[in-house]
């Protein structure tokens, strides 16, 4: 028997050595982020500055939602509404020229105060009673915010000056895309952060199964209401960010299609990887300012591009290398994967640990044929 | 008067939207944001038919039955193409597939119709009001009811009183149990699904003359179905019959009482009903309650 290494040995050795490498790669990959976003504005011109600026806006909006669908199993169709009163929130304090963090730290309050209220207004409901209801309260939010003078009605309020702040001239594209792209950056390690520590791994044993989470002692409508505040927290920056960048805020930021927007981009991107709503994020953002050169309507080719992700790639673009690697290394097994919005399906577990059994196995979505 | 007799029309209206949309969504558990899709493809079919000619009535009749059966057919197909996948996945991603039809609908529309508001002519025996008592009624609201009531009393006989209505309510209950006594659980998936795109595209050729018709209306008059669907409670035909009702003749009474209040009496009849009665009024807890 000798020659025989014993396998745990070597399997944790083996780990070991990956938990190094994720981790220098890791280091190595923010590094790269971090240059690209400081050379960004030399690379290109205002106008596409600008789309930029609106692209890692959608990146913050679409991770604070996937806190919900894709780490919670919590589907929210309201999300604009906590988007949209962060926006008027900054929008009203920036005409008597707060200082930008104090007017972004408005903005997240009202954002998760709203958020707040609304899960205590759908505390007892869960999915498909839950999203309806989440989409109607937005949408009465909507109603209200067109109702309110003090807000602009239909025209909302136009003509935000930008961030003011240690006297720094905003007002240059440059200093403008860093300025968003910190605030960004914080939000998304926030978001990062969540995902990995304990709270967030609660909130992903409650989206695999929520009723046995309840039964190991999970206050699980609490942990609900938690996470539902923390993305109204996220939407409620992106929203101030956005304010600030488009320097007009109107309520068909708030309006309900706008709330399936980052659906669609964390759809695209894939929804259990943390990256991938920023990967669906920037490719959606791209997307339509092209499209809407080419074409009057754009929602034709978007509808055909979601159902298209939908039914042939569930698990975004993201999962291409796991979709496709089996074909190139034989030999090697696929991890198993969690489909879309599996709200009801298994987790992605990494290769080398069994995969759970599947777990919230419902009547209903047993039974179908 | 008049205030009660536009209520009880726009409740009708909106009840043609919502009893299709609950019918699928109870039999078929999807719930379809593309119906206010096929809502408008009904508008904008019939509008296509008549291309501003005004018809005697007899012919609109006609023509909101044509238009309508080819909307279902529309519908039809995107079943057999679209929807079928569906019902294997998580409920959420349906959802998000019938949306993402919402779009490609509301987008053809835009591309063969273009953004411009276009109108649909009432027909010709139905353009003045009569006088109810008091007040003046549009003619054209007295075939909205009609048709409201028509719809309300068939479905009941189809649900009630057939072999198909038994097959629907029985895969409704548990479509695995009604698979293994012989029902053919996707026949009778299509043909629901056929019926409430028929719904849909009737409410939107009978909306027609009453609306100056765009793309958008796919996405804004779905909203107010759907809050019929929770108010009634989800899958109850008789409930969002109640609901519309109830809905259409608020929003009147406030419309003419308290003009402030009227944009919001969607809102407000869903936060005293759902107070009341988290699964809606006629709706049992199957679908709404529980921690799952």
């Amino acid at each position: 028997m000798s020659g025989h290494t014993v396998p745990g040995v070597s399997r944790a050795v083996a780990g070991l050595g990956r938990t190094a490498s994720r981790a220098s790669r890791t280091a190595a990959g923010l590094i790269v982020l971090a240059v690209l976003v400081a050379v960004w504005p030399h690379l290109l011109g205002t106008g596409q500055l600008f789309f930029w600026d609106t692209a890692i806006i959608a990146v913050l909006f679409a991770t604070s939602v996937n806190l919900l669908f894709g780490t919670a199993g919590i589907p929210s169709f309201g999300q604009a509404a906590f988007y949209g009163v962060g926006a008027y929130a900054v929008a009203k304090v920036a005409a008597h020229a707060w200082p930008a963090p104090a007017a972004l730290l408005l903005g997240v309050v009202v954002g998760a105060g709203v958020a707040f209220l609304t899960s205590l207004i759908t505390w007892r409901t869960t999915g498909l009673a839950f999203a309806m209801l989440t989409l109607a309260i937005a949408q009465a939010i909507y109603t209200l915010v067109v109702k309110i003078n003090w807000l602009g009605g239909y025209n909302g309020i136009p003509g935000i000056s930008a961030p003011s702040f240690l006297g720094i001239n905003f007002f240059n594209a440059a200093n403008a895309w860093y300025f968003d792209a910190f605030w960004v950056a914080v939000g998304l390690a926030v978001f990062w952060r969540i995902r990995r520590s304990p709270f967030g791994h609660t909130l992903n044993a409650i989206r695999q199964d929520p009723v046995r989470a309840s039964f190991l002692g999970v206050n699980v409508r609490a942990y609900r209401a938690l996470a539902f505040t923390l993305a109204g927290c996220g939407a409620g920056l992106a929203g101030g960010l956005f304010a600030y960048t488009n320097q007009t805020v109107a309520p068909s930021n708030l309006y309900w299609t706008e709330s399936a927007t980052p659906i669609i981009m964390l759809l695209l991107g894939g929804i259990s990887y943390f990256w991938g709503p920023a990967v669906g994020a920037i490719l959606l953002t791209a997307l339509l300012h092209y499209l809407n050169q080419v074409t009057t309507s754009y929602l034709f080719y978007i509808g055909l591009l979601l159902l298209a992700v939908l039914l042939l790639l569930p698990e975004g673009v993201l999962s291409v290398p796991t979709v496709v690697g089996p074909f190139r290394r034989r030999g090697q097994t696929r991890p198993a994967g969690r489909s879309v919005v599996g709200l009801l399906g298994p987790a992605r577990v990494r290769p080398g640990v069994e995969p759970a059994p599947l777990p919230g196995d419902h009547p209903e979505t047993a039974d179908k044929p | 008067m008049i205030v009660v007799a536009t209520g009880i029309t726009d409740g009708m209206l909106i009840f043609l939207v919502a009893s299709g949309l609950t019918l699928v969504l109870g039999v078929m558990r999807v719930v379809n944001f593309s119906h206010g899709g096929f809502f408008m493809i009904g508008a904008y079919l019939a509008y296509e038919f008549l291309r501003g000619h005004v018809v005697p009535i007899w012919q609109f009749i006609l023509l909101l039955i044509a238009a309508s059966a080819a909307t279902a057919v529309v519908g039809a197909v995107c079943e057999r193409l679209l929807f079928r996948r569906l019902y294997r996945l998580p409920e959420v991603t349906s959802l998000l597939g019938t949306y993402a039809l919402l779009l490609i609908l509301e987008g053809a529309a835009q591309l063969v119709w273009g953004q411009n508001p276009v109108t649909q002519p009432q027909p010709s025996g139905l353009v003045h009001a009569i006088s109810l008592g008091n007040a003046a009624v549009p003619r054209y609201d007295i075939l909205v009811v009609a048709a409201g009531v028509v719809t309300a009393i068939g479905l009941q006989v189809l649900i009630k009183g057939t072999d198909f209505g038994r097959d629907l309510t029985a895969v409704a209950e548990d479509r695995f149990m009604a698979g293994l006594l012989g029902i053919n659980v996707n026949r009778v998936f299509a043909a629901t699904f056929a019926l409430g795109i028929f719904l849909a595209g009737l409410g939107g050729a009978l909306a027609g003359p009453t609306l100056s018709m765009v793309p958008d209306i796919a996405v804004t008059f779905i909203l107010q179905a759907f809050a019929v669907v929770i108010v009634g409670g989800f899958g109850s035909i008789a409930g969002s019959l109640i609901a519309a009702l109830a809905l259409g003749l608020l929003h009147a009474f406030l419309a003419s009482d308290a003009p402030s209040l009227a944009d919001f009496s969607l809102y407000l009849l869903m936060a005293g009903v759902l107070v009341v009665r988290p699964q809606g009024l006629l709706g049992s807890r199957q679908l709404t309650g529980g921690l799952a």
